[in-house]
């Protein structure tokens, strides 16, 4: 296990990391190399993960194997209809001393691990859900009148189903505007699921070593923060999100034809602290539009409310972002003849 | 890093200077053409140099803004950035540097990381010129159309060159009126007004857009000039030059000099002093001048004739005042025909002006010129043969004459002439051959008032303004019928036929003269002429008068 290291704060060092982990997750997981490094820039941004899939594609796996890979405390919550949410924050419960005496203790919930798997999360019920939001975006929780903080690192990583909508919830719209990036999880290709075969039928498994602990990752997640950006890259993501609102004067066609509503602020710092992550993951100490654009779909998508129109035609908030990038063209000198 | 930066802002300044001529090269093309176009539909001199200088103005003005556009560092840094794929690695150096924040280990990363990346790149590699094949097309086709059709023969250069001929005349005929002007000038204050006319005139003609412009202004300037010249103005010239003359050749008395006016004035001091004998002779002469200027200065003439019957009388003081009033009347006198003179010789130059807009007579020495003519008696015929177009008809009396011009090329030539007595004395005589009979009598073709036969020509005119009616010559004489402005330059030629008398024709223009005189002062009360024209043609027989005394 790696130990917090001075080098991290250094670009070489956090690439090499970020190597490391993604090397971990590797043993395990079978290509997607996107979807892993999605996952990773959502750990370095210190943000929440939604991975959306149909079963069966390792999304679970993914986030286990990431757990193992660094050394946090991890929990899973397995969201059911059932579920409570003092099950996920915790509960005060009676308990009697030694000497007979009874008092009240706080029994904490599996939210006040470092990485929390809540798997299939649109199962519980929106009260339920809806216990996940304070702990995402303030990282403290309250139970019976007392706030807590939640340890550092704090990861939300979540999955969903998109097929079977019986009897599910759907995340509403605060909520996910909370998740750093929404994740789609691809079916393998014929390679990938034909070593996916293998690996998992030979009664063998892999063994995943932990290269980070929760000081290092905290070390990374500063110097992702510090990474300097242009002016102009951070008006471009600017003007990006601006697009996805359909009134926008710099709105696409699709946007006006399939959006209800835009992507809220939270999108544009979202792009923004991404694209600083991916920066370092690529041995860069700065931002490039690349950077910005190349993750404007996941960190755009789940916050894009479409309309029935969208429903309609079959277009999904892909294809809208896609259509806002073609829109709005990558920063230039803004000079005639360039 | 800024090397690059600095070579790859002089790229941009360049790629938008072509940038922008690509957008804006149709429309100057376009505009050429058009201008083109219309410089051969039109017979203006000022569309092809303004195609010329749109295109020439348009490249100025990118080129001007092309070094005048502010392209900041951080401009250049994004387009290297996009051009040379450095992920934006100049431009977040530029900034960093600026300030922006960064953890100090990746902002030295950042610099060190852009100076690497400039190693060994090239501006043109990070900024390429783009050019629009439709845009270069569309300029290229209509820059060759304008160009073609700006080679190609115009109809209308004839009519340009016509018209630069004209504005040339005009010039040439403001030059003599300026010279005129400086010359009146010289002879004393009292022709100060008159030379200012003049200088005005020139001025306008100079301005005028076209001959009928400058003839307008010609004759504005002599009616202004006109109307300072009194109806008696040569009675008023005679009777103060005769009693001058007089008084010079034969003085008051004795020992007197100077002009009348001094002599009188001289003389008013001295009657005190006069012997009876003396004071009757001077009475005598007195009495006779005054009888001189009774038509011409009746304030002198009642103040000699008061001098005189004082004298008569014995009245020496009366004598004496009559004759200071007498010279300050003399004085007046001369004074007001000193400038009514200026302002004769004035209309003269404007009328030789004139008669040079009309022939074509741009100053130059001319060319002896060639016809034929003979003529005997009092009749007779002339015949012109001109370019251009014009008309012209003309009377006389006491002979008959007339003219005909043919024109040649793009205009006809009219002249119709005046024979004998009778003909306007405003016709134009040149060559030294040829001719008809003299005195009016033999038809000269030429002296019609408006006699015509456009007369474009420098042949046989030169500065001459020949005043008498009549040409008197041999056979052969040419004849040069100035005319109205026609089309296109020419030249008259006239040609002189004509049966006439011998006899009359030989008689001198001196004696003849008084006759034609009065004949113009009938032909003035009878026909319709404008003050102008009648100042004109007094202004011209005082000329003849003057040169014959």
């Amino acid at each position: 296990m790696a130990d917090a290291d001075p080098t991290l704060a250094t670009p070489e060092g956090y690439a090499e990391t970020a190597a490391a982990i993604q090397r971990e997750i590797g043993k395990v997981i079978v290509g997607q190399p996107e979807l892993v490094r999605l996952v990773l820039i959502t750990l370095l941004c210190e943000g929440h993960a939604l991975l959306e899939g149909v079963p069966g594609l390792g999304k679970t796996q993914l986030l286990k194997t990431l757990s193992a890979a660094v050394d946090v405390e991890f929990a899973r919550i397995q969201f059911t209809p059932d579920l409570m949410p003092a099950d996920i924050v915790g509960t005060s419960i009676l308990e009697e001393d030694d000497t007979g005496r009874r008092r009240f203790a706080f029994r904490a919930g599996p939210v006040f691990a470092n990485l929390v798997l809540a798997d299939e999360i649109n199962r519980a019920t929106p009260k339920t859900q809806s216990a996940l939001l304070e702990a995402m975006q303030e990282r403290r929780v309250t139970v019976a009148g007392e706030t807590r903080d939640l340890p550092r690192p704090f990861f939300v990583m979540a999955t969903q189903n998109p097929l079977e909508m019986e009897g599910t919830y759907p995340l509403p719209e605060a909520q996910l505007d909370r998740f750093l990036v929404k994740a789609l999880v691809p079916f393998p290709s014929a390679e990938e699921l034909v070593a996916v075969v293998e690996r998992t039928t030979t009664g063998t498994e892999a063994s995943v070593t932990a290269v980070a602990n929760a000081d290092a990752l905290t070390a990374m997640i500063e110097l992702t923060r510090q990474v300097p950006v242009a002016s102009h890259l951070v008006e471009h993501a600017v003007h990006l999100v601006m697009a996805t609102h359909p009134n926008g004067a710099t709105a696409p066609d699709g946007v006006k034809r399939y959006v209800r509503f835009g992507a809220s602020p939270r999108g544009a710092q979202a792009l923004v602290l991404a694209a600083k992550a991916a920066a370092l993951l690529d041995g860069r100490p700065n931002v490039a539009a690349d950077d910005v654009r190349g993750l404007a779909a996941a960190t755009l998508r789940h916050r894009l409310v479409l309309g029935y129109e969208a429903v309609a035609d079959r277009v999904d908030a892909d294809h809208v972002v896609a259509e806002v990038l073609d829109r709005v063209p990558p920063p230039g000198p803004g000079l005639r003849g360039t | 890093m800024n090397a690059l930066l600095r070579a790859v802002r002089r790229r941009l300044r360049m790629v938008w200077a072509v940038a922008t001529l690509q957008l804006v090269a149709p429309v100057v093309a376009a505009v050429a053409v058009a201008h083109v176009t219309t410089g051969r539909l039109r017979p203006w001199s000022w569309p092809e140099p303004a195609a010329a200088l749109a295109a020439a103005a348009a490249l100025v003005v990118v080129a001007a803004g092309a070094i005048a556009l502010r392209i900041p560092l951080l401009t250049a840094a994004r387009a290297a950035d996009r051009g040379l794929g450095t992920g934006d690695a100049f431009a977040t150096a530029l900034e960093v540097d600026a300030g922006r924040p960064g953890a100090p280990a990746l902002v030295e990363r950042v610099r060190a990381r852009a100076d690497a990346l400039a190693v060994r790149r090239r501006a043109r590699d990070a900024v390429a010129v783009r050019i629009v094949a439709r845009r270069v097309a569309v300029a290229a086709t209509l820059t060759v159309v304008a160009v073609a059709l700006a080679l190609l023969p115009n109809p209308q250069d004839d009519v340009r060159a016509r018209r630069a001929a004209e504005q040339a005349l005009a010039d040439a005929q403001a030059a003599r009126l300026r010279t005129a002007a400086d010359e009146l000038r010289a002879t004393g204050d009292a022709a100060k007004d008159a030379a200012a006319a003049l200088e005005e005139a020139a001025a306008d003609l100079e301005r005028a857009g076209d001959l009928d412009d400058a003839q307008a202004a010609l004759d504005r300037a002599a009616d202004e000039l006109a109307e300072g010249l009194s109806e008696s103005f040569l009675a008023e010239k005679a009777a103060a030059r005769g009693l001058d003359r007089s008084v010079e050749a034969s003085p008051l008395a004795s020992g007197l000099s100077g002009s009348a006016a001094e002599q009188m004035r001289a003389l008013a001091n001295e009657v005190e002093s006069m012997t009876p004998e003396e004071r009757a002779a001077l009475a005598e002469r007195l009495a006779a001048l005054a009888a001189t200027q009774a038509a011409g200065n009746p304030d002198a003439a009642e103040a000699l004739q008061d001098a005189s019957d004082a004298l008569r009388a014995g009245d020496a003081a009366g004598a004496s005042d009559a004759l200071a009033k007498a010279a300050s009347a003399q004085g007046a006198a001369t004074r007001s025909v000193a400038a009514q003179d200026a302002s004769a010789s004035a209309l003269g130059s404007l009328a030789t002006a004139t008669s040079g807009l009309q022939s074509g007579d741009t100053g130059d020495s001319g060319e002896s010129g060639r016809g034929e003519g003979e003529g005997e008696g009092s009749e007779g015929s002339g015949q012109g043969q001109g370019q251009g177009t014009g008309q012209g008809e003309g009377e006389g009396e006491g002979g008959e004459g007339d003219g005909e011009g043919s024109g040649s090329g793009s205009g006809q030539g009219q002249g119709a002439g005046q024979g004998g007595a009778g003909g306007s004395p405003s016709g134009q005589v040149s060559g030294g051959q040829g001719g008809s009979g003299a005195a009016g009598q033999g038809g000269t073709g030429t002296a019609g008032g408006t006699a015509t036969g456009t007369a474009q020509t420098d042949h046989g005119v030169g500065d001459a303004t020949v005043v008498a009616p009549v040409a008197r010559g041999t056979d052969g004489e040419q004849i040069v019928v100035p005319g109205q402005p026609g089309q296109g330059p020419s030249q008259t030629i006239g040609k002189q036929n004509g049966a006439t008398l011998r006899g009359s024709a030989r008689v001198p223009v001196r004696d003849a003269l008084p006759q034609y005189r009065t004949q113009a002062s009938r032909a003035l009360d009878r026909l319709s002429l404008s003050p102008s024209t009648r100042a004109l043609v007094r202004a011209y027989f005082d000329s003849l008068a003057e040169g014959n005394r």
